[in-house]
């Protein structure tokens, strides 16, 4: 049975989201999105720069016929703001999909939880399918799955910043106690992180800079997409235990000259 | 032949019936009364007879008034234009002058911005419908709005057409339209020559309260413009202007763009219909990348 993965309604058979930042050009993130086989690309809203007669939607290098489009509220400062670039991604005619980021921190762009939290009760209720992005925070993931959001978000760790998974005990518990499918977002820099996110129990990775970023963006879309693909068999196979001390591999019984 | 326009226009559009006057009979005392304009819309007629009773409009109305076939069809080399509808496109317009030697007049009826805009080439345009009209029944009427948003930015003089009396002509000369056409107020009317003349009153005056109004002010035609905020900027638009006339003029189509006017989202399918008025507030955005 293929391993597909339903959020909202909607299935995916790849487990790897893309956002559709910082690439050095439309060329190499649509070379990406391709390599990548990802189904789902997060887009962000900006005003038009009426004086820039080269400003063109993003959504003209998409083919939003292969991808879902996912509209993040990135830039929104408090619930208000957030709520107010939903309610405009929704009139792109796109869907009711929303991922949900409320950050007034720029540093380390990290997400206000109360924000976050107030945005996605008012957007539930308006019908969206809510994917909030959150600390890794285990508490508030049960609190945002029980007012019904599609998915939880727990970053692995800041945006942009590669640094891979650097909180594995609370994304474990996030995942043993999520109701709706668990996406680590942000941070991830390698496969090997991407991977480590889904043997952990993760349903998704979604990357963005780390394939942007790349000397050869296509190449490591194909490297991640590979490395999330690695991370799930390995989670749906079932790890061995971790032990203290060894367990010999090879027969103890038998060896020449042992009597 | 050739024909100028005569503005304000006054058309009057005749059609094949059953009873009634005989239609050059009906032409005849449309141009007695004051048309500038006999539409023949019969072109559905065997073409022998189509260019007979052209012939005979030709000379019913005696050079008083132009006649203009409804349809690019051999019968108009023989009247002095040709009016197209809207669905054959405005290519259809540059098609019908192309075939011919003798410069005539191209007429194209439009309902809406989009098609008005489109018709380049064209001497006039027919916009309509203004209000409820027999000829049209059940279909939703463009009204006075609608209408102002046609001229805003149609390329050439328009024409009002829709359930037009001559109460109805001063709103639609204020508007900016060029003329108004008729079907029944004419055609049905007991004295049709009578019926025209009151619409030839109307028009007169209300086309003479225009002038007085604009030379009044200034010798230059007044332009309108309305004042709005653009994302955070300030920017005059044209009176009359709709979102969708905004984006057209920044040459952006309605697909790709998101138009929240006064904290207030505009749907997609309405931005046609929603004018721009002195101190909007627009935030207009789209999709960039984003992670």
């Amino acid at each position: 049975m293929a391993d597909t993965l339903t959020i909202a309604g909607r299935t995916f058979s790849s487990r790897l989201f893309l956002g559709s930042g910082k690439y050095r050009t439309r060329e190499e993130m649509r070379d990406a999105i391709a390599a990548s086989g990802t189904e789902v690309v997060t887009v962000a809203l900006r005003r038009i720069d009426f004086d820039d007669p080269a400003s063109r939607s993003i959504l003209e290098d998409i083919d939003t016929s292969k991808v879902a489009i996912l509209p993040n509220t990135a830039g929104c400062a408090t619930a208000e703001e957030a709520i107010r670039i939903a309610r405009m991604a929704r009139a792109m005619g796109l869907g009711d999909w929303v991922k949900l980021e409320v950050i007034p921190d720029a540093r380390y762009l990290l997400p206000d939880p109360v924000g976050t939290f107030e945005a996605a009760k008012v957007l539930v209720d308006e019908g969206f399918a809510v994917l909030p992005y959150i600390g890794a925070d285990p508490a508030l993931a049960v609190r945002l799955q029980e007012i019904g959001t599609a998915t939880i978000m727990p970053l692995g760790s800041p945006i942009g910043s590669g640094q891979g998974l650097i909180n594995r005990a609370a994304l474990r518990i996030i995942v043993e106690q999520a109701t709706v499918p668990v996406v680590v977002d942000a941070g991830i820099g390698v496969p090997s992180d991407a991977a480590q996110a889904m043997e952990l129990g993760a349903d998704a990775c979604l990357v963005n800079t780390a394939i942007a970023k790349a000397t050869d963006p296509a190449l490591m879309g194909e490297a991640i997409a590979e490395g999330v693909r690695a991370g799930r068999k390995a989670f749906l196979a079932g790890r061995m235990p971790v032990l203290p001390y060894a367990s010999a591999s090879s027969p103890v019984t038998g060896i020449v000259g042992v009597n | 032949m050739t024909r100028e326009l005569d503005l304000p226009a006054l058309a009057v559009l005749l059609a094949p019936q059953e009873g009634g006057l005989p239609l050059t009979a009906l032409a005849a005392e449309a141009a007695a009364g004051g048309a500038t304009m006999i539409h023949l819309r019969a072109h559905w007629l065997p073409e022998p007879e189509l260019i007979t009773l052209t012939q005979e409009l030709v000379m019913a109305v005696e050079g008083r008034a132009a006649v203009i076939i409804n349809g690019d069809l051999p019968a108009a080399d023989l009247a002095d234009g040709i009016h197209l509808p809207e669905r054959l496109g405005p290519e259809a317009i540059t098609a019908a002058r192309a075939s011919r030697p003798e410069p005539l007049l191209v007429g194209r009826s439009v309902h809406s911005p989009d098609a008005a805009a489109a018709s380049l080439g064209a001497d006039y345009l027919f916009a309509g419908h203004i209000h409820a009209t027999a000829s049209h029944p059940g279909e939703e009427p463009i009204g006075i709005s609608g209408l102002r948003r046609i001229i805003a930015v149609a390329p050439v003089p328009v024409v009002a057409i829709g359930g037009i009396t001559p109460d109805r002509v001063a709103e639609v000369i204020a508007a900016g339209a060029a003329g108004v056409a008729v079907i029944s107020y004419v055609t049905t009317a007991a004295d049709p020559r009578a019926a025209t003349a009151r619409l030839r009153q109307a028009l007169d005056a209300a086309w003479n309260d225009r002038s007085i109004g604009s030379t009044a002010m200034d010798n230059e035609p007044a332009i309108a413009v309305v004042r709005i905020t653009v994302n955070g900027k300030h920017v005059e638009v044209g009176a009359g202007w709709s979102v969708h006339d905004f984006l057209a003029s920044k040459r952006m189509s309605d697909g790709m763009a998101i138009v929240e006017r006064n904290g207030l989202i505009v749907p997609r399918g309405e931005y046609g219909a929603t004018l721009l008025a002195e101190g909007d507030v627009l935030e207009v955005v789209h999709a960039v990348g984003g992670g």
